[in-house]
C-alpha cells in the first residue's frame, strides 16, 4: 500500500500523502498551530497549491465548490481555535449536501489540550454530529494511516467531510516505526450493490404501473450516475422530476423532465409526485424542502426508494421496495431487469399527459417591465449560457428563481447549498469551481444579502487572478425572508431592509472592475461585457425589490397546495 | 412502544461513547440504559443499550448506529436472551425487625447482603430489570437511601 515514511516528519508525511492522493489543490488560513503545515506546504507548492483565502469559512466553501464542480475531494487546511471554529458553517454545509471533503485542521500541543490554552477550541466536540467522521492525529506512526482513512471515508458510500485534528507537537514529531500504513477500517463497508430481487421487483413493479415518476436527489450526481439514469429513461420514457440537490441530473430541456420539486417546485413536477402511482427516488434523503407535508407526500403511490445510505430509507417516508446499494450501480442493474422483462408500458397516457403539461408550464421569462424582473436576467442569461458553464449561486430568491427557472443540462453544473441553505455560499464556491474547472466559465449568481456575507473574497480573487462572471441581483433586501414576511406575516417587514454599498467601487476597491445595471436592455451587454473582460467584473443589476419567487408552498403544506399566479386554482385537482 | 436489547461491538478509541450518546441526543432518542465494558476481542468495547420505542424507532436507532464508523458489529437480543443487570441499593432499617424483614426478603431473591451498617443494609440483587423493579418495588416501603444500578447487560442464548 503505502510506502515507508521512516525518518519523516508529520507534516511532511501529511503533505506528501495529499499529494499522493492527488489533490492538487488545497484551500485555507495559516496560524500559529499550523506553521510546520505551511512550512510544507510551500516547500511543495509546484505539486501542491495553496489558495489563500480571506475567512476559514471560505475555504471550507471553496473546497466544497471544488468538488461539487469536479467531483474530486476538497481539501481545506486552517489553524486551532477560531480558525477551526470558523470552519464549522462550511462543514456543515458540505454534511448537509453530502459533499466529500477532508478537513484539516491544527490544535494546541497534546500537553496543553484540555488545559484551556490560547487558541484551543475542543474542535472533537463541536464536529461530532457535522462531519461523517473526526480523527485526532497523537502520533507520527499514525499520521499516514488515518488521512488515507479519513479519504476512505470521505468518498466510499455515502460522501461526507472528514475532519482531522492534528496538535502542534505532533506535527513536529518523526515517524519512528517501519510499519506500513493500511487503510482497512473494521466495520466500514458500505453495501454498493443492491439486491437484485428488490431490483426485479422495482422492474416489475413498472412495468405494470400507469403512472410511474423518477424522483431523483443530489446522490445521483453524488454516485455519477447521471449515464445510467439517461439510459433507464431512455428505454422506460418515464418522466422525471429533480430535487434542488439533484437539478440538471437529467437534461432540463429534455421533455420528460418536469424539472425542480417541492416548496420552490414547477407545477407540473408537484402535480406529477402528487398523482403518481408509482415513485421511483434515487439518492434523496427526502427533505421537507423536496416533500413538503411528509404525510401527505404522494399518497397515492408506491414507493421504490434507491440510497447507499439505509438510514435515508424510511426516515421521512416509508418505502414498500427499499433497495440499498450504490445508485450507480442500482440504475444500471434496474436497466437491465427492465430490458429483460416485457414492458408495455402501460403509462404512456400519464408520459404523453406530463409531456404536455410540462410545455405549457414553462412560462415567458422575456418581461421587459421598468423594474427589471429577476426571471428577465435569467432569460438573458439563459440565451448565453452554454451547457458546459456552470452556475454557483448564493442563497435566497435569486437562488430559487434560477433553480425553477433556469434550464440546465449537465450534471455539476448547478452549484448551490441545499440542505443547509447557507447564505455567503457563492462567492468562494465560485472560486473553488473556477479552481476545478479553469478552462470553464463560471457564473456566480448572488443576492445583495448572500453575497455581502463573503465579499471579502473578492480579495482571493484578486490575489489569484481568478477570473468568474459574477452577477449580483440587487434588491436592496433579504428578498427571501423580505417574500416571507410579505405572504406570511401581514406584509410587516421586520430587519429585511439593507442600505448597501456601490458594488461597482467595492469591486474597484479590489481592483476589479464593476457595471451597474438598471434597465432591462441593459442586462445583455453587461453579461456580455463581464464575461470579455479579462479581469473579474461584478455586474449589479437593480432588480425588483418586491418580486416574489412563485410558485411556492407554505411551510409544511402538501405539494398540492402550491400557489402563485401562475396556478390555476383546479390545477392539482385534474385527473 | 416495546423494550428493545442490542449489543455492539465498537472499536474502544477515545470519544466513542460520546460519538454514540451524542447521536442518541441529536436524533431524539430515548434510552432506557446503556452498559459498557471490555470484550473479548482485544481493542474492542462491548455496548449493550435497552431503548423503548416503536419498531420504526428501532429501525432509524440501528441504522444510525451503523452509520457510525467505530461501530463494528449490532447485535439485536431476543427475547429469550439472557438479561442480567446488576443493582446495589442501601435501605435504612429502625429496628432489628425490618432488618429481618429486609434478610428474609433478600433471600427469596437470592440477593447478597453486602454491608451491613448501624441503621443501614447494603444489598445486591442480580437479575433481569424486571426482578430489580420489582425487589425495589417490594421494599419501597421502607427509606431507601441510595441505589445504584449498572444497566442491562446481556447476550442471546446459545
Amino acid at each position: 500500500m503505502a510506502n515507508n515514511n521512516n525518518g519523516k516528519k508529520t507534516s511532511e508525511i501529511i503533505i506528501d500523502t495529499l499529494i499522493k492522493q492527488r489533490v492538487k489543490h488545497i484551500f485555507g488560513y495559516p496560524g500559529a498551530a499550523v506553521i510546520p503545515l505551511f512550512d510544507e506546504l510551500l516547500k511543495r507548492k509546484n505539486e501542491i497549491y495553496h489558495v489563500l483565502v480571506r475567512h476559514e469559512q471560505c475555504a471550507v466553501h471553496a473546497a466544497d465548490g471544488y468538488a461539487r464542480s469536479s467531483g474530486k475531494t476538497g481539501v481545506c487546511i486552517a489553524t486551532s481555535g477560531p480558525g477551526a471554529t470558523n470552519l464549522i458553517t462550511g462543514i456543515t454545509n458540505a454534511y448537509m449536501d453530502s459533499i466529500p471533503l477532508i478537513v484539516i485542521t491544527g490544535q494546541v500541543s497534546t500537553k496543553k489540550i484540555a488545559s484551556d490554552a490560547f487558541q484551543e477550541a475542543d474542535m472533537m466536540g463541536i464536529t461530532l454530529p457535522i462531519t461523517k467522521h473526526n480523527f485526532q492525529i497523537r502520533s507520527a506512526d499514525k499520521a499516514e494511516e488515518i488521512l488515507l482513512k479519513a479519504f476512505r471515508i470521505a468518498t466510499e458510500g455515502r460522501p461526507g467531510p472528514v475532519y482531522i485534528e492534528l496538535p502542534i507537537d505532533v506535527q513536529y514529531e518523526t515517524k519512528l516505526n517501519n510499519e506500513k500504513s493500511l487503510s482497512n477500517i473494521q466495520g466500514f463497508n458500505p453495501v454498493m450493490k443492491g439486491n437484485s430481487k428488490q431490483i426485479k421487483t422495482a422492474a416489475e413493479l413498472i412495468s405494470k404501473s400507469k403512472k410511474p415518476l423518477f424522483f431523483i436527489g443530489g446522490g445521483v450526481i453524488l454516485s455519477d450516475a447521471c449515464n445510467e439514469l439517461h439510459k433507464l429513461i431512455s428505454l422506460s420514457k418515464i418522466p422525471v422530476v429533480t430535487t434542488l440537490m439533484g437539478k440538471a441530473s437529467f437534461p432540463e430541456t429534455n421533455e420528460l423532465c418536469l424539472g425542480l420539486i417541492g416548496m420552490q417546485g414547477r407545477k407540473c413536477a408537484n402535480y406529477a409526485v402528487q398523482n403518481s402511482d408509482l415513485l421511483i427516488i434515487a439518492g434523496s434523503r427526502l427533505s421537507d424542502r423536496a416533500t413538503g407535508k411528509f404525510n401527505e407526500f404522494a399518497k397515492k403511490a408506491k414507493i421504490i426508494h434507491i440510497d447507499i445510505d439505509p438510514a435515508e430509507i424510511g426516515k421521512n417516508i416509508p418505502a414498500e421496495v427499499p433497495i440499498v446499494g450504490d445508485v450507480k450501480s442500482v440504475l444500471s442493474d434496474l436497466f437491465y431487469a427492465l430490458s429483460r422483462i416485457s414492458n408495455k408500458m402501460p403509462y404512456k397516457n400519464w408520459t404523453g399527459k406530463l409531456i404536455r403539461m410540462n410545455k405549457k408550464c414553462s412560462c415567458s421569462l422575456d418581461i421587459n417591465s421598468k423594474l427589471i424582473s429577476h426571471k428577465k436576467v435569467l432569460y438573458e442569461l439563459q440565451n448565453i449560457l452554454n451547457d458546459k458553464d456552470i452556475i454557483v449561486t448564493g442563497v435566497g430568491q435569486h437562488q430559487m428563481f434560477a433553480a425553477h427557472f433556469l434550464k440546465r443540462n449537465l450534471p455539476r453544473t448547478f452549484i448551490t447549498s441545499g440542505g443547509l441553505g447557507t447564505m455567503g455560499f457563492g462567492l468562494p464556491a465560485a472560486i473553488g469551481a473556477k479552481i476545478a474547472n479553469p478552462e470553464k466559465r463560471v457564473f456566480l449568481l448572488d443576492g445583495d444579502g448572500s453575497f455581502q456575507m463573503t465579499l471579502q473574497e473578492l480579495a482571493t480573487i484578486m490575489q489569484e487572478n481568478i477570473k468568474i462572471i459574477p452577477i449580483i441581483f440587487n434588491n436592496s433586501y433579504l428578498g427571501m425572508v423580505a417574500q416571507w414576511l410579505r405572504l406570511f406575516n401581514d406584509n410587516k417587514l421586520s430587519n429585511v431592509s439593507l442600505q448597501n454599498p456601490d458594488f461597482v467601487k467595492l469591486a474597484e476597491a479590489y481592483s476589479l472592475n464593476g457595471i451597474k445595471v438598471t434597465r432591462s436592455d441593459e442586462i445583455k451587454n453587461a453579461i456580455d461585457q463581464s464575461i470579455n473582460e479579462k479581469n473579474t467584473t461584478v455586474v449589479e443589476i437593480k432588480v425588483n425589490p418586491d418580486e416574489d419567487i412563485l410558485p411556492m408552498l407554505k411551510s409544511n403544506t402538501s405539494l398540492d397546495k402550491l400557489f402563485g399566479p401562475c396556478v390555476p386554482d383546479n390545477y392539482f385537482k385534474e385527473e | 412502544m416495546q423494550n428493545h436489547v442490542i449489543s455492539i461491538l465498537v472499536n474502544n478509541e477515545p470519544g466513542v461513547l460520546a460519538k454514540i450518546s451524542g447521536m442518541f441526543y441529536r436524533r431524539n432518542f430515548n434510552i432506557d440504559s446503556i452498559s459498557v465494558g471490555s470484550s473479548e476481542k482485544y481493542g474492542m468495547s462491548r455496548i449493550v443499550i435497552s431503548f423503548t420505542g416503536d419498531s420504526n424507532e428501532f429501525e432509524q436507532l440501528v441504522k444510525q448506529l451503523h452509520k457510525l464508523i467505530e461501530v463494528v458489529k449490532i447485535k439485536k437480543l431476543e427475547n429469550d436472551s439472557l438479561v442480567r443487570e446488576l443493582c446495589l441499593i442501601k435501605v435504612y432499617y429502625n429496628d432489628s425487625k425490618a432488618r429481618e424483614d429486609l434478610i428474609s426478603y433478600s433471600e427469596v431473591y437470592k440477593n447478597k447482603i453486602i454491608d451491613i451498617s448501624q441503621d443501614t443494609i447494603t444489598l445486591q440483587i442480580i437479575g433481569d430489570p424486571d426482578k430489580v423493579n420489582n425487589f425495589i418495588k417490594l421494599i419501597s416501603k421502607y427509606k431507601i437511601k441510595e441505589i445504584c444500578r449498572t444497566g442491562t447487560t446481556g447476550m442471546n442464548r446459545g
